[in-house]
């Protein structure tokens, strides 16, 4: 998983059956959301994430990869036919990062 | 997932059996990696009758190749009752897929 700042929103009309009723999100990695700087966020990864927490624009989220965002949509031993390689895990209120 | 304009599409006649009647597009990354690189460009197939100009949303890795089995690997098998994704699109060489046609975009500018 990965932190990320959600930057907008994407909408779709012709998209495959997996993700029909799921919101998709543009956000941007970066170790340090809560500190990066514009420019910082300008030059950082920008991925597509499925949302289905409902996060807003600027709130920083962790984002799972892989089989990981799979287990987002539909958890279970049954979810390798959905097309996915990122979503949202969790909403992150507070990170505490000591004095460093 | 990454966010892509397709510039165009690709034809092959001898192809892997794997990928037979499977649409293959050339996709050109909005952004990708930091940095972003100008050059940098996949091929992805396509379900969803994508043109060119348009932008999509492709989605990388093993869940593109689980994706083009389902209908072909049912019916091979006769409909049996074996899970969606678990047989023979394991072995297809494919590791990008579009998932979606974009309409619009909020948040950041496309050129």
């Amino acid at each position: 998983m990965k932190r990320a700042l959600i930057v907008g929103e994407l909408w779709a009309t012709r998209k495959v059956d997996d993700l029909v009723g799921r919101r998709l999100k543009l956000v941007v990695e970066h170790p340090q959301p809560g500190q990066a700087t514009a420019q910082e966020l300008g030059e950082a990864p920008l991925t597509v994430a499925i949302d289905t927490l409902d996060a807003r624009n600027g709130q920083e989220v962790l984002v799972a990869y892989g089989s990981g965002a799979r287990n987002v949509l539909l958890p279970g031993p049954h979810n390798r036919h959905i097309l996915a390689d990122a979503a949202i895990a969790l909403l992150v209120d507070d990170a505490d990062e000591g004095a460093d | 997932m990454i966010l892509g304009r397709v510039v165009g599409e690709l034809w092959a006649t001898r192809r892997h059996a794997g990928l037979d009647g499977q649409k293959l597009l050339i996709v050109k990354p909005h952004c990708w990696y930091c940095p972003p690189f100008d050059v940098a460009h996949l091929i992805a197939i396509d379900r969803l009758g994508a043109g060119v100009g348009e932008d999509v949303i492709v989605c990388l890795g093993e869940p593109a190749r689980r994706s083009i089995d389902d209908e072909a690997e049912q019916t091979a098998a006769g409909g049996a009752a074996a899970a969606p994704g678990y047989q023979g699109a394991a072995f297809y060489p494919v590791e990008a897929a579009v998932m979606a046609i974009v309409d619009n975009v909020d948040g950041i500018e496309l050129p």
